[in-house]
Formats: C-alpha cells, sequence, structure tokens
C-alpha cells in the first residue's frame, strides 16, 4: 500500500466528491432533455427510452464495481470510471461530427456515448467500500451518511444548475463535465489510499468468492431489501431521468401559463420542479437512518407478521413504513397530475423524495447488520440489481402514457405502485417473518451453497 | 444508513463527528430550500437564468416536422435554430 500521509475525513471527502460529480455526470443528460427531445424530435417514447438508458448498466456494472473495489482498491477504481466516462462526456459533445465519421447518425452516437457516460454511476459501490475501509464501526453510520447522501445529490444539482448555467448549449455542459472528472480523477490518483492499513486492505480482496456471491444472491432477506432499495433508489434514479421530460410534457400548458414561454425557460422550470425530488431524496438519506436508530431504541415494532424478535427487528419496521410512504405517495402523484395541479405535483414531490430518502436510508440501516459477514456483496447486490427498477419504471411511464386517452403520462405512478410495489412490499413482509437468521432462508440451503464446513 | 448497533453511551466520537452531524443538518436545510424556492417558482413563474444561449441547429427533418405540426396546431413549441 502506498505510504501517504492522509487523514479519514480527507478520504470522505475525496469518495463525496467523486461521487458527486459521478451522478452528476450520470444525469447530465436528464437536465438537457427537453432540449435533446426538441432537437431530435422524439416522441414520449423515445424520451423515456433516453431517460432509461442511464442506467442501463448499473445492474451489472455495480457488482463488478463492488468486487474490482476490493480486489484493486476503491481509488483505482475511482480514477478509471472517472476517466472513461469524461472521457465519453467530452466525445458526445462531438456527436455532429463523430457520428457520421463512423456510420452512425448523430443522435445515435450522442444516445450511446452517453449511456457510456452513465457508467458513472456504479462508483456508488466504490464509493461506500471506501469508506467502510476508513471508519470505525460506531461513526459508520454518519460517515455512510455523509458520502452517500452527498454524492446522490449530484443530479438534483444538475438538473437546478446546468440549463441556467448552460441554456440550451448541452455540448460546452458535457465537455465541462468530462473535463472537471479528469480533475478530480487526478487528485485521487495522487491522494487516494485504498485503506487505513495494510492489513485491511489485504482482508477485502479475500472476502468475495463465488460461493458466497451466490448464497446472498438466493437469500429472501437479501432479495426482498433488493425489491425495497428498488422501490427506493431504483425509483429515485429513474425519476432523476425521467421528471425534467415528465414535467416539460405533462404540464407544459401549466407552465407556460406561469410564464415561461420558450423552450430554454420551459427546461428551467422543469428542471427546476425534478430537482426537488432529487435533493429531498439525497440529503434526506441520512436522516433516515438516524430515524432507524430513534425506532430501534424505543423498540417500535408496529407492523404484524414482520419479526417482532430480531435484535434489529425496528429497523425493519421501519423500513416497512418507508415502503407504505413511497407507494402512496406514488398514487398522489398520478391524482395530481389527473388534476393538472402543478403547484399541488410539486408539493406531493417534494413529500415522495423524502419518502424516497426514507426507503433508501432504512434499507442501509439493515443490510451491515443482516449480513454481517458477507455486507460487500450483498451491498453489490443489492445496490447494483435494484438499479434495474431505475430502467424500468421510465419505460412504463411512457408506455401509460398511450394507454390512457387522458392524462396518460400521469398515471404510470399508480400504475407501479399498485402493480409492483404492492407485490414487493408483500414479499418484504414474508421474507422478514422468521424471527432467527431471516438472512438463511432462501434458494437451496447453506450447505448447498458455502458446503458443510460453513454448515 | 446508520444500521450499526447504537454505540455506548460513554463513547467518545472524533473531534470530526461533530461537524460531520452538522453537515447533515445543513444539508437538511439545502433540500427544504430547494422544495421552497421550486414551489415559490410554480406559484410566481420566475426562475432564476444564469445565460441565455442556443447553439445547436435542428435537423432538416425535425424542423420540417415541426413546422407542419405548427401550422395543424399553432400551441406546438418553436424552437429558432440559432438565437444570440
Amino acid at each position: 500500500m502506498r505510504n501517504i500521509k492522509t487523514h479519514k475525513v480527507e478520504q470522505l471527502i475525496m469518495a463525496a466528491v467523486a461521487f458527486f460529480w459521478c451522478f452528476l455526470l450520470w444525469f447530465s443528460s436528464a437536465a438537457f432533455v427537453p432540449t435533446i427531445a426538441s432537437q431530435f424530435d422524439l416522441s414520449v417514447k423515445g424520451v423515456a427510452l433516453l431517460a432509461s438508458s442511464a442506467i442501463w448498466t448499473a445492474p451489472i456494472a455495480r457488482p463488478l464495481a463492488g468486487w474490482a473495489a476490493d480486489k484493486f482498491g476503491a481509488p483505482k477504481a475511482f480514477v478509471l470510471i472517472l476517466v472513461v466516462t469524461g472521457t465519453f462526456s467530452i466525445l458526445s459533445a462531438y456527436a455532429n461530427t463523430l457520428g457520421p465519421a463512423i456510420g452512425l447518425t448523430e443522435y445515435q452516437f450522442l444516445f450511446w456515448s452517453r449511456v457510456i457516460v452513465a457508467t458513472a454511476g456504479i462508483s456508488f459501490v466504490v464509493g461506500i467500500q471506501h469508506v467502510a475501509q476508513w471508519f470505525e464501526s460506531e461513526e459508520m453510520g454518519t460517515a455512510e451518511g455523509l458520502y452517500a447522501g452527498t454524492g446522490n445529490v449530484g443530479a438534483g444539482v444538475g438538473a437546478l444548475l446546468l440549463p441556467r448555467i448552460y441554456g440550451l448549449d448541452y455540448h460546452t455542459a458535457f465537455i465541462h463535465l468530462g473535463i472537471v472528472a479528469f480533475v478530480i480523477a487526478a487528485w485521487i490518483l495522487l491522494r487516494g489510499v485504498p485503506a487505513k492499513s495494510a492489513e485491511q486492505a489485504a482482508m477485502a480482496k479475500k472476502t468475495a468468492t463465488f460461493r458466497d456471491t451466490a448464497f446472498v444472491w438466493t437469500r429472501h432477506a437479501a432479495i426482498a431489501l433488493m425489491l425495497a432499495y428498488a422501490m427506493s433508489f431504483g425509483l429515485e434514479i429513474g425519476m432523476n431521468a425521467w421528471l425534467p421530460g415528465y414535467y416539460k410534457m405533462g404540464f407544459e400548458e401549466a407552465i407556460r401559463g406561469l410564464g415561461f414561454e420558450t423552450l430554454q425557460d420551459v427546461q428551467i422550470a422543469a428542471g427546476s420542479f425534478a430537482a426537488v425530488q432529487s435533493f429531498n431524496a439525497s440529503l434526506f438519506r441520512p436522516f433516515s437512518g438516524w430515524i432507524s436508530d430513534v425506532w430501534q431504541r424505543k423498540g417500535w415494532t408496529p407492523f404484524p407478521m414482520i419479526s417482532k424478535h430480531l435484535e434489529y427487528a425496528p429497523r425493519i419496521h421501519w423500513l416497512m413504513f418507508a415502503l407504505l410512504a413511497i407507494t402512496t405517495t406514488m398514487i398522489m402523484l398520478t391524482v395530481a397530475g389527473l388534476q393538472n395541479n402543478l403547484v399541488l405535483s410539486v408539493l406531493i414531490l417534494a413529500l415522495f423524495g423524502i419518502t424516497v430518502s426514507f426507503g433508501t436510508g432504512g434499507t442501509f440501516a439493515i443490510v451491515p447488520l443482516m449480513f454481517k459477514e458477507r455486507p460487500g456483496t450483498a451491498t453489490g447486490f443489492i445496490g447494483g440489481v435494484s438499479c434495474v427498477g431505475g430502467i424500468v419504471y421510465p419505460l412504463i411511464y411512457g408506455e401509460a402514457a398511450g394507454w390512457f386517452e387522458v392524462g396518460g403520462i400521469h398515471w404510470g405512478y399508480a400504475l407501479v405502485a399498485i402493480c409492483m410495489f404492492i407485490p414487493f412490499i408483500l414479499y418484504f413482509i414474508w421474507a422478514m417473518h422468521w424471527d432467527v437468521h431471516p438472512e438463511e432462508h432462501g434458494f437451496g440451503s447453506k450447505e448447498k451453497w458455502l458446503g458443510k464446513k460453513s454448515a | 444508513m446508520s444500521g450499526h448497533t447504537t454505540p455506548p453511551d460513554d463513547y467518545e466520537y472524533e473531534p470530526w463527528y461533530k461537524y460531520g452531524v452538522a453537515f447533515l443538518f445543513f444539508e437538511a436545510g439545502l433540500a427544504v430550500a430547494v422544495s421552497i424556492y421550486a414551489l415559490s417558482m410554480a406559484f410566481s413563474g420566475q426562475a432564476v437564468q444564469f445565460k441565455k444561449k442556443v447553439v445547436f441547429d435542428k435537423p432538416k427533418a425535425a424542423v420540417e416536422a415541426e413546422s407542419k405540426r405548427e401550422q395543424q396546431d399553432h400551441s406546438t413549441i418553436t424552437v429558432p435554430a440559432k438565437e444570440e
């Protein structure tokens, strides 16, 4: 390990800044969706496809990123992610010349280069691993909260500021974002240290095996937590990509009625409304961990059927409350949209963002406790596969727009809540009913996956 | 994220910790401020803009399709190809 004099707070700031910028890169396309949709004459389905494409690589690449962070150290993984995505961010700005040069249209080149830029989102797992390598368990909650909350807000900052700074000129924005990614990569290359000790770094290399991974991926509790994270974080990133386009298309008349007349004005207004969700979902996330602590201290276990005897049962009940709150606010978003009430929609969106933060923070208040022996593998699975939700939801929203004659674009939220979230919640309740070692029940026995020694 | 067991009452946090918790409160305040700002925008129709610039040229097909739509429906958005 490199012999650099550093402090864990420097490593935390470094991870948070890198993750913040990766998140900004990840959703920078979304901030310009109204411009891109107008320039290339995209339909609602085209906008939905563009929105969901931002998340395509996350489910596969996140578990790989977790493995890479263990194997090579988080700083190297961060540098690789920043350099690759920064390069493609700059290249995407020249789609009009590079696309035709390789036999693609300008939009095809822009679309696929932005898919590669969106892989920046895999950095979440890298930073979680990095912070865990540096902080003590007593301060881990706050440290991870600071890292994840500050990093997640990159999407909101992008939605809020990019249209204001760059107007419709997304080309320049993509170039500048790529250049700053290089600067951060250089900083990490110079100052990044994988763990507080060489022993700890070496230990991380040994833990991830195929058998352990298969075991965790087949546990009911892990799948239930993954679905809970898909209902919260998967939903958050799906909404990050979808909302600017949604407000432009769903409330265009109302926004124009307020005096936002040009496309740029509408884009700024739509981006600002979308940022409400992102800011609340990100910045309240650490508080969800704190509320989970409160439920734990008070011993609150209000829901029937879910275990009341596990040491951390109140935390599971808190997550259950969060899942119900998310489902309710999704249905309320549809109601506000059908009434064409912009103010009510933005108000509910703020509430929705807070409930999403309850879900994200609540999930990772349980994961390290339930999967004490395999936190990295569990984090990779739960934090990675759940991102599929971010791909699926915008596509459903886009499809639903064509199913209803009136207000179709608003119906997607209620459909997802009723047809997907309620079954997810039922599975969560069932997976969390065991009073002893719920993390060991799953498809195939522990002996089958890990061998007789570990049974 | 605070998924670890609650520390004992006599646990002494390092000096950075109180600044970390203060920063969490700052972030929550920021989230509330952004929500209030977006809501006030929704009420008043005013937004802060730093720069107005349009540099892209719309592809010919898109411009033609748009002008066709405009002829059919006057409420369609119009985007000038260049605007300073």
